[in-house]
Order: C-alpha cells, then sequence, then structure tokens
C-alpha cells in the first residue's frame, strides 16, 4: 500500500507498471508497421537545388 | 435394493477425466479455471461487431472488471490481423515483450493519436491510424483503457 505517501491506493499496485503511452503504443505500432516504402535519411535523397 | 457400482463409479470418474477445452475458451473462464492470475485479458464484444472487450484483474475483489475497449473502425481488415493485433497489446499491457511480428501480414504503417484528455474523461482514449503512403492516414481502430494504467 502507499497510503503513507499518498492518501491512495492502486487497486492493482502488485502488478508491475505498464509504462508510458508512447513506449507502449510504439512497440504496438513498430510490430505491425508493414509499410514497405519508408522516407530515407540518406544524404542521397537530398536534391542537390534543395541544399 | 440393489445398487449398480460401475454406474456410481463412471459417475466419478468423469469429473477425473475432464474434456479437453477447446482454443476457443471465454478468456474470464479460463482464468477462473486454471487460477491464472494475468493482468490484463481480452475477449470478443458479443453486442459489437469486430469489437474487443478489455479486462483487468482487480485484486481487492478477487475478479476481472471491465477496464477498456478496442473497436475496430477499418472491417476490412483482416480478423487474423486484428486479433494478433490485440494479442499483441495484451502482451505489451502485461509487461511482456514477446511480440507477433505481423509487418508482413501488413502494407501499411500504423500510426497513433492519443486523444486530449479533456475529450478523453475518465480513460486513455487512442487512435490508432493507417497510412499507406498516399494522401492522408485512415482511423483503423479506437483503443480505451481506465486512465492510470499508464504511467504518467
Amino acid at each position: 500500500m502507499n497510503s503513507l505517501t499518498n492518501g491512495f491506493s492502486d487497486v492493482n499496485e502488485t502488478f508491475p507498471k505498464v509504462g508510458s503511452v508512447g513506449m507502449i503504443m510504439g512497440q504496438f505500432a513498430g510490430a505491425s508497421d508493414g509499410f514497405t516504402n519508408k522516407p530515407s535519411a540518406s544524404l542521397d535523397n537530398i536534391n542537390s537545388h534543395d541544399m | 435394493m440393489s445398487i449398480n457400482f460401475n454406474e456410481s463409479s463412471r459417475k466419478g470418474a468423469d469429473k477425473l477425466t475432464p474434456e479437453p477445452k477447446n482454443t476457443g475458451e471465454d478468456p474470464l473462464e479460463k482464468a477462473k479455471r486454471t487460477g491464472e492470475r494475468t493482468r490484463f485479458i481480452h475477449r470478443l464484444n458479443p453486442q459489437i461487431d469486430r469489437s474487443y472487450q478489455i479486462f483487468e484483474y482487480n485484486f481487492k475483489n478477487g475478479d476481472y472488471e471491465h477496464a477498456g475497449d478496442y473497436v475496430l473502425i477499418n472491417k476490412s481488415e483482416k480478423t487474423e490481423i486484428t486479433e494478433k493485433k490485440l494479442i499483441n497489446l495484451m502482451t505489451l499491457l502485461n509487461g511482456k515483450d514477446n511480440l507477433i511480428d505481423i509487418s508482413n501480414l501488413t502494407k501499411v504503417r500504423s500510426l497513433f493519436t492519443l486523444v486530449p484528455e479533456a475529450q478523453a474523461g475518465d480513460q486513455t482514449k487512442i487512435i490508432l491510424k493507417d497510412y499507406d503512403g498516399s494522401g492522408v492516414s485512415k482511423e483503423n481502430a479506437v483503443f480505451t483503457i481506465r486512465k492510470g494504467v499508464f504511467d504518467e
């Protein structure tokens, strides 16, 4: 119980923390990301006129 | 009075050799039967097509409680893909990392948007989107879970 610290206790404090939304959903999206035409950050793709 | 002991024995034997459970067993029933206490489990929502209910084990009550929903918007998505996504989501929520790689089953980029608290109410609401590389992304599903599950 963490009632000594803030007066509240989570009903599932015996389970480990889940993690942040960004961390969990980032992994979730990564496992199902089948995008084949991923943009490349390579300098080769930058048009010289843009430099 | 005659007692048929063979009949009596047969009745008792039924309990000793339970029928094998099929793979479509309700997760809630399975949890109660096995005593396994996985924090988050999911099952098909019997009320809404292509929708899933998410349950969380509550130690105080000693039972599972409804904690969220996963509602598929893109109904053209194959059931196999949606099921695997749900398994992955439960895996992550349960603190594990043995995800099923389904990238070879989809041709889209998976994106997500967190709905602002003011609109999501007492839940954490996430919109999942598909982006096929042209135009704008399309909504794939809406995932809601009780506020407080994720670390702030």
